[in-house]
């Protein structure tokens, strides 16, 4: 954490090389989270290229309140949000059947509880929870890739998005709502209507 | 507050140990909303088993990215030009000083030549002021 202090400090002095320690650090982490709330891999390198290079030039009003890494959190959050909002605009809405005629959804293969076995079945796996994300809005599917993915509490998701715990808790909320309106006929399928 | 959101807000804790007991109980005997609920997990369950992706490499495209956006300096430039024009500007400096000490001495000239003329200039009036004062005594005393 020193070294991390060093760094920033560094950084804060304008130094581009120190800057590349922090960013072999955290570089999966943010890519990550820009594969998830975008889905699509070539968006998430440049949202999470563009989310570095702007946390450097702001990197002289880091003052340490939050990790780094919240911090980075935020402004990458903010980045792929802004994307996935004009995304949005783009795409038409996706219907339950849409979704299962064009992304093969179905939901054995959604609910089971196995992990995946092998590349194919991650990859599978992958791509089907990036479709049925992307059927929420940018805000709720930020709040559920920071909830169920990178597994940050209330609190976490409140600070890295600048809104209340309220605001999180409704949109959490509103999210999952859609999510089992959206998955219930094919979970019910699978189910036959008993629990398993 | 709904059933649905009583259901979500126990998978996430926001329930106090009372609620959740409550809760607990009404699942045990109703089917519908043990089915709802096992969606609910299944759902949470699934999207955080998200597999993550490794980085492909960013380090590159950033820094770039943060060379060209770098404010150019002007001062490796202002040394540069500043070493070149030194020798220039040493050698103008000699000049200037030769030049005016130059003038400083014409100057001294036209002083003296000044200073000469002056003196030749009350000479001559006053050479002619006594030749006129002894015209003048001459034409009195005639």
């Amino acid at each position: 954490m020193c070294d991390e202090q060093n760094l920033i400090s560094r950084c804060q002095n304008g130094d581009i090389q120190a800057y590349r320690g922090l960013v072999d650090r955290y570089e999966d982490r943010v890519y990550a989270l820009a594969c998830s709330i975008l889905g699509d891999r070539e968006a998430a390198k440049d949202a999470a290229q563009e989310a570095f290079v702007r946390a450097f030039k702001a990197i002289g009003t880091f003052e340490g309140h939050s990790s780094f890494y919240t911090w980075l959190y935020r402004i990458t959050t903010n980045v792929c949000l802004n994307a996935a909002q004009k995304e949005q605009r783009r795409l038409d809405s996706v219907s339950l059947d849409g979704l299962q005629e064009k992304h093969d959804i179905s939901g054995e293969r959604f609910f089971q509880t196995e992990g995946p076995e092998n590349d194919m079945d991650r990859i599978d796996l992958r791509h089907q929870i990036d479709k049925v994300l992307t059927c929420l809005s940018p805000d709720h599917r930020a709040v559920v890739v920071l909830k169920d993915i990178e597994d940050l509490s209330q609190e976490e998701i409140a600070e890295v998005l600048g809104v209340s715990v309220g605001t999180v808790k409704s949109r959490l909320s509103r999210a999952r709502m859609v999510l089992r309106d959206l998955l219930q006929p094919l979970y019910l399928e699978w189910t036959g209507g008993i629990a398993k | 507050m709904s059933d649905t959101d009583k259901l979500l807000h126990y998978l996430d804790g926001n329930l106090s140990a009372e609620e959740s007991r409550a809760l607990e109980v009404r699942l045990a005997g109703d089917p519908a909303l043990r089915l709802e609920l096992d969606l609910h997990r299944r759902i949470q369950s699934r999207i955080s088993q998200r597999p993550a992706e490794a980085s492909p490499g960013l380090w590159v495209g950033i820094e770039a990215q943060l060379e060209a956006e770098q404010p150019e300096s002007i001062w490796p430039h202002l040394v540069w030009v500043s070493k070149r024009l030194i020798p220039f500007m040493a050698a103008a400096a000699i000049i200037l000083m030769a030049v005016s000490a130059g003038r400083q001495g014409d100057a001294s000239s036209e002083i003296t030549l000044n200073d000469y003329l002056t003196t030749q200039t009350d000479l001559v009036l006053s050479e002619v002021s006594a030749s006129d004062l002894v015209h003048y005594s001459d034409a009195v005393d005639q």
